[in-house]
């Protein structure tokens, strides 16, 4: 059985704490018997590359992308270098907007020592000008795996939408509650429960078993393209 | 009241569908699950969301008008199901609070 947390912010999130650096979150992950983690940060992957080379904990690549209808999406990409050139076109699309770090948070960018050297400029935190359906689009495109973040709650696509979008391409959901758990499943999408970690000590408070044998993070990501419902457990079975 | 002669006061761009209805009540709103938990049948809704939701919202919860404001525009898509369901789409290049004022103005009630 494998324990994943698949939604963890870095110091590049404006709004996680600036204590989200590499060995801090794999050490967290390791404390709470994570098998594989996801560093999802705000239409940016720009730590990706640190955190995958300094932490020994199996990490997948992702991004959580805020769509024009102000839904957040997660993506999750075999590479960091396809993450990477997704990365790149979203921030064609991202409007560009003027920050105060002090009062909205920084932005930072860490090499795999946990030394900051640079700040990500122009706000991260808001809609990329894409709606909720290309964005789905281009991470296929990408031969990546959309997943809609927190579903029943701000940001979430229920939030946000009512409904779950019609002929729909996305399989899985993230779910915050025991009603968007059901929900979810109601209306066909497979289930994950992540921490949204924005804290050190919020790493794993949250989780997904996946009943797999391989540790693998290309075999995982394999799975995750074509998923197996029966083999997908949330903290709520 | 006819909702042709709040197209005729607003000066509303008609995308699709009959105004030759009535409205009693308004609404507003982005938050389609804040509009579905609140919204009342023989609504108009003033909104800036334009994703093909918002006609599945107005036929769950009756809203039979939709302004779209600040100059957004409608998809296809959400032109064609509005279509379907007998929705009447309506745009302007007006802010929603002054949408919603003249509205309340002209006594579309709460």
């Amino acid at each position: 059985m494998i324990k994943a947390d698949l939604h963890v912010h870095s110091c590049l999130s404006p709004c996680a704490d600036i204590t989200m650096v590499p060995s801090v979150v794999c050490s967290k992950a390791k404390e709470k018997q994570l098998d594989i983690i996801a560093i999802c940060d705000h239409n940016s992957c720009a730590n990706l590359e640190s955190f995958t080379k300094a932490c020994d904990v199996p990490m997948l690549a992702g991004i959580e992308i805020t769509s024009q209808e102000e839904v957040h999406v997660l993506a999750y990409f075999r590479s960091t270098e396809a993450a990477n050139r997704f990365s790149k076109i979203l921030k064609d699309h991202r409007p560009k907007v003027e920050f105060e770090p002090e009062a909205l948070g920084y932005q930072l960018i860490v090499n795999e020592k946990d030394e900051f050297v640079a700040m990500e400029e122009g706000y991260l935190h808001v809609a990329i000008d894409m709606s909720l359906e290309k964005i789905v689009e281009l991470i296929l495109s990408f031969d990546g795996v959309p997943v809609y973040a927190h579903i029943d709650r701000l940001f979430g696509v229920l939030y946000q939408l009512g409904i779950f979008p019609a002929d729909d391409r996305v399989r899985m959901a993230e779910v915050r509650t025991k009603e968007g758990w059901q929900k979810a499943l109601r209306s066909g999408y497979i289930p994950l429960t992540n921490s949204d970690a924005h804290r050190p000590d919020e790493i794993g408070c949250r989780f997904t078993r996946f009943d797999l044998d391989t540790l693998n993070s290309e075999e995982f990501f394999d799975f995750l393209k074509n998923p197996d419902p029966s083999k997908v457990l949330t903290i709520w079975g | 009241m006819k909702l042709s002669e709040i197209v005729k006061a607003l000066n509303l761009e008609v995308c699709c569908g009959n105004y030759e209805i009535d409205v009693q009540y308004g609404c507003v709103g982005d938050l389609l699950s804040e509009v579905m938990a609140h919204a009342k049948a023989n609504s108009i809704w003033v909104t800036v969301q334009s994703h093909v939701n918002i006609v599945a919202v107005s036929v769950i919860t009756g809203i039979r008008a939709i302004v779209l404001c600040n100059a957004h525009s409608f998809s296809s898509e959400t032109i064609e199901k509005a279509k379907a369901e007998g929705i009447c789409l309506l745009r302007s290049d007006k802010s929603p609070f002054e949408i919603v004022g003249r509205l309340y103005g002209m006594g579309i009630e709460p």
